[in-house]
């Protein structure tokens, strides 16, 4: 899972980039960053998806389909996936791509350094690797040049996902250990850096792509916050805004495109149960229970789906009413609860009243604290935060993903919840390949996750993003907008005209 | 207006024209249309069996919230199928191969039924929707997969085999259309023939001339022309002799009242030679005025024996013909008359009427012989149709005769100058003309010389 948000204020933007054809997607925040293995933001999915190639890709309804691999065939057992690699499939630096890349690329994703080894462990030998008790993944094997396969410790189709996704990227193991390598990375997506500064990304087309390649020939990732962004989107000088998901009442709405869809979100409130009052299940109860999340939702995001439940709709375990949770007879704590929101959401302050006002009414003594994203996500990954706002993106099209974060032993597991039932369910979950028996135990881990009350569950976001009026072939990727495929992104030619003699009159 | 007259079987065509053409144009736009429905609602059954067999699948990937799954189904199924697909859950669209921004969002509202048909409308688009059920198990009203008809193909495919079925339809409808008109036709020769058999009949009557018909109403009307002639033609001949008798009666009298004068005469010379004062003289004029007036009588009682003797039979027949023999035949008894031309002025076309061709040429040919006789150079025969009959001429450029000898000689006992021919000539013709119901009208010629004009009823005897 990654953590999505928002817009980066006091950016000002001393912008170098061209006027079109240059085609500039505002983003909330530079990438955290450019490492494939470290990237748990938007916006360095964002970065990575444009810039690297993994051997799958995502199509944008949650399909899997060939990207460095040319084909790749699953052993019968389960237990072994084999990779062809596309001879044509090269680096930005004209070198081809080898099995040896790919396995260079893999053993980085199960090394320590990893944020993400919780998708790869099951690979064979991994769990040694990430341990640092042996030099190779032994299920990482080179067959010849162009030929890969991985072996797995027991069957897990989910597999294909994880190499589908944002972190499976492929980079050259020549120069992957290089000082400086991510300041100017190389990879094999579908664009090629050519400057990175404090604001902005400039991309051009990779003319050696393997596939069909993009047609804009270059891209600016620009650092805008939301109302900058939407100014200069207003005047066409942004093309994309579909960095914020927003609700298409916005001023910008009224020129360009609205294209909405569903995203594989959940706005929360996480409860961090390391710390007082949220370490007792009554206490995180009663606070679930003292606000009116409805009035949030019809508030800030009308257009937004309810939240009863913590699996955003289209995945097991998505409740789609609400549940009614036994009253608590516990008493509203004393504790000083600090609630952290991010700073860059554009009514953040509205929400901190908001917030406070509902709480007070119940008695709580919260205060809400607007926060800079950069310092959020460190408090995030730290775990020193007690309460906080954010969203939470399904990067992978199975609740598996989503729900072991809150597994005893994940790094990552946010909440800090120790629960012998999830844990059990996560392995049963895990060791069981028949795809329905699966869904069984993950509709049990979400309810579990539910009764747990770990989360004060917000609303699951309908995204508007705003594309600019002449861009072709934007289309919503359901899973996240992180993989939106900008290869099949243009301009259209007569529009842009017709826009510019506009502007000169 | 005048009313355009045209034949029978014009009239048919006529007014079975714009059946020829609307009936099949109307029969072929709806088999053609019923075609084109068919294919398309069998297009959409197709689909939707497709569908339903998948269905189960689909209520099994609801019942386990796997969307995901259920998405990249759908989108298996449309490419596959070519047509659109969306599942719909609670009325919210939960699954399209249509557009991803339809996901999540409410399915229209607003669709129509279409009546008989398991097809609805929405938003301009034909589909048809089915359940997504397990058996035994999960599923219900509400969770529906929508099949969006692929309209290119099926409105390409129906239109040409509605095209097709169109002009073969309209052909195999005109076909027999065409036949029931040309039978018709066919039919309508009998009433041809009938009419035309009438139209002879009513110059010449001859029963044989119209055969019978195997139409009855055709028949009927046939046997009933024939009979009405047959027994016109009896009583015809009837009248025609109850008017003989009448003529004969007539010709007595005539005779009776002709001799009435000089049988007087005869008595009173008779009393002139019984008379005692009467002189010798007297009794020898009286004498030789009754050996006269004896000779007269005996002539006239000759004559009218001749004259009854005359049977007239009355048929309907050209008397343009008739003329014109008792023309030639006056010529040829005139061989020794070169000199004089003889013109007849006869009208181009037949001229129906009653009478007996034999005797009226007989009269007719002493009226011309006389005519040649008085003529110094020409003779005009001249047949006209007058208002109530028709009118015979025979004029002569002679020298012309005095009314009262023309009264005279018609009575057959006028003294003619030249010979005794023409007296007993006029007489009989005369006697003929009468027997016709006609008469002899004598005028001064244009010629210049005599004109004896035979008028004739036209249609009664």
């Amino acid at each position: 899972m990654s953590l999505g948000i928002f817009s980066v204020k006091n950016s000002q933007s001393k912008s170098i980039f061209e006027p079109a054809p240059a085609y500039v997607k505002a983003i909330y925040s530079m990438p955290v960053s450019f490492d494939p293995i470290k990237m748990n933001d938007g916006a360095s999915l964002i970065f990575s998806e444009l810039i690297y190639e993994g051997l799958l890709r995502f199509t944008d309804d949650y399909g899997v389909w060939p990207a460095i691999a040319e084909s790749w065939t699953t052993s019968s057992d389960g237990l072994v996936l084999k990779f062809k690699i596309n001879p044509l499939a090269k680096f930005h630096n004209g070198e081809p791509i080898t099995a040896s890349d790919v396995k260079a690329s893999l053993s980085r994703n199960v090394s320590s350094e990893s944020l993400v080894y919780k998708f790869y462990d099951v690979i064979l030998g991994a769990k040694d690797y990430f341990a640092q008790k042996s030099e190779d993944v032994s299920g990482l094997k080179v067959i010849d040049n162009l030929t890969f396969e991985i072996h797995l410790e027991k069957p897990f189709p989910p597999i294909l996902y994880v190499l589908a996704g944002g972190t499976a990227k492929i980079l050259p193991s020549k120069y992957i250990n290089d000082e400086g390598f991510f300041k100017k990375p190389i990879g094999s997506g579908p664009y090629q850096v050519e400057e990175i500064n404090d604001k902005e990304i400039h991309l051009k087309m990779f003319s050696g792509y393997h596939g069909n390649g993009p047609r804009i020939p270059k891209m600016i990732l620009e650092l805008l916050n939301q109302e900058e962004a939407m100014e200069k989107a207003s005047r066409g000088l942004v093309h994309d805004l579909s960095s914020w998901p927003m609700n298409g009442k916005e001023e910008v709405f009224k020129s360009g495109q609205d294209i909405s869809s569903v995203v594989a979100d959940t706005w929360i409130i996480g409860l961090n149960t390391r710390f007082p009052p949220f370490d007792r299940l009554e206490n995180r109860r009663l606070f679930q229970q003292s606000i009116d999340t409805e009035k949030f939702r019809t508030t800030f995001y009308p257009d937004a789906k309810p939240a009863f439940g913590y699996i955003p709709p289209s995945f097991p375990g998505h409740e789609s009413l609400k549940v009614n949770f036994l009253e608590t007879a516990a008493r509203v704590p004393k504790e000083l609860v600090e609630l952290y929101i991010p700073e860059e959401l554009s009514r953040s302050q509205e929400m901190a009243h908001f917030f406070e006002e509902e709480f007070k009414s119940k008695g709580w003594n919260v205060k809400v604290i607007p926060t800079k994203w950069e310092e959020m996500m460190k408090g995030y990954n730290d775990k020193t935060l007690g309460a906080f706002l954010v969203s939470m993106i399904v990067d992978y099209p199975d609740p598996e993903f989503l729900l072991n974060n809150f597994e005893s032993k994940n790094l990552d597991n946010f909440s800090g919840i120790k629960d012998a039932k999830i844990d059990e369910l996560i392995l049963s979950s895990r060791k069981t390949q028949d795809r329905i028996e699966r869904q069984k135990f993950q509709l049990a881990l979400a309810k579990r996750v539910n009764e747990l009350s770990l989360s004060i569950n917000l609303f699951h976001s309908r995204a508007h993003y705003w594309i600019h009026e002449c861009v072709e072939g934007f289309k919503p990727n359901l899973l996240a907008v992180a993989y939106t495929d900008y290869r099949k992104v243009s301009f259209d030619q007569k529009c842009l005209k017709r826009r510019e003699l506009w502007n000169k009159k | 207006m005048e009313q355009e007259v045209i034949p029978f079987k014009d009239f048919i065509i006529k007014k079975m024209k714009g059946q020829l053409i609307g009936i099949p144009l109307i029969l072929a736009l709806v088999i053609s249309l019923s075609t084109s429905l068919i294919i398309i609602v069998s297009f959409a059954n197709s689909d939707k069996a497709f569908v339903e067999s998948v269905a189960p699948h689909i209520a099994t990937l609801l019942e386990t919230q796997d969307r995901p799954e259920i998405q990249r189904f759908v989108r298996a199924i449309s490419t596959k199928k070519g047509a659109e697909v969306e599942v719909i859950f609670n009325n919210e669209i939960i699954a399209s191969s249509f557009s991803l921004e339809r996901i999540g969002t409410e399915f229209e509202k607003g669709i129509i039924s279409l009546p008989f048909l398991d097809l609805k409308f929405n938003a301009g688009k034909l589909m048809s929707f089915t359940i997504a059920r397990r058996e035994n198990g999960w599923g219900g009203d509400k969770a529906l997969i929508g099949i969006y008809l692929n309209w290119t193909p099926v409105i390409y495919l129906s239109l040409g085999i509605s095209f097709i079925v169109f002009i073969f339809t309209f052909f195999v409808i005109k076909w027999p259309m065409m036949k029931i008109i040309c039978e018709t036709q066919l039919s309508l020769k009998h009433l041809s023939l009938l009419e035309e058999g009438i139209s002879k009949l009513q110059n010449k009557f001859e029963a044989t001339e119209i055969p019978p018909f195997p139409i009855s109403e055709l028949e009927s009307i046939r046997s009933a022309f024939v009979t009405s002639q047959s027994k016109l033609s009896e009583t015809n001949e009837k009248l025609a002799k109850s008017k003989a008798k009448e003529m004969a009666s007539y010709a007595y009298k005539n005779l009776i009242h002709d001799l009435h004068v000089p049988v007087t005469a005869l008595r009173n010379h008779l009393k002139i030679m019984g008379l005692e004062r009467a002189t010798q003289e007297d009794r020898e004029n009286a004498l030789k005025r009754i050996v006269d007036l004896a000779e007269q009588v005996l002539k006239q009682v000759k004559s009218a024996r001749s004259h009854l003797g005359l049977e007239v039979l009355l048929k309907n027949e050209d008397i343009v013909e008739s003329v014109r023999k008792a023309t030639n035949n006056a010529q040829i008894a005139s061989f020794d008359k070169p000199n004089i031309e003889i013109r007849a002025v006869l009208p181009d076309e037949k001229l129906m009427t009653s009478h007996d061709s034999i005797l009226l040429g007989r009269a007719l040919s002493n009226l011309i012989t006389n005519a040649i006789e008085a003529a110094s150079k020409q003779v005009q025969v001249e047949l006209s149709k007058i208002e109530d009959g028709v009118s015979i001429k025979v004029n002569d450029d002679g020298e012309g005769l005095g009314q009262e000898e023309v009264s005279l000689h018609l009575q057959g006992r006028g003294k003619s100058t030249k010979n005794e021919r023409m007296g007993i000539g006029l007489a009989s013709a005369n006697h003929i003309i009468r027997s016709h119901g006609g008469k002899i009208i004598y005028q001064s010629s244009s010629l210049g010389g005599a004109c004896f004009e035979v008028r004739l009823q036209g249609d009664s005897v």
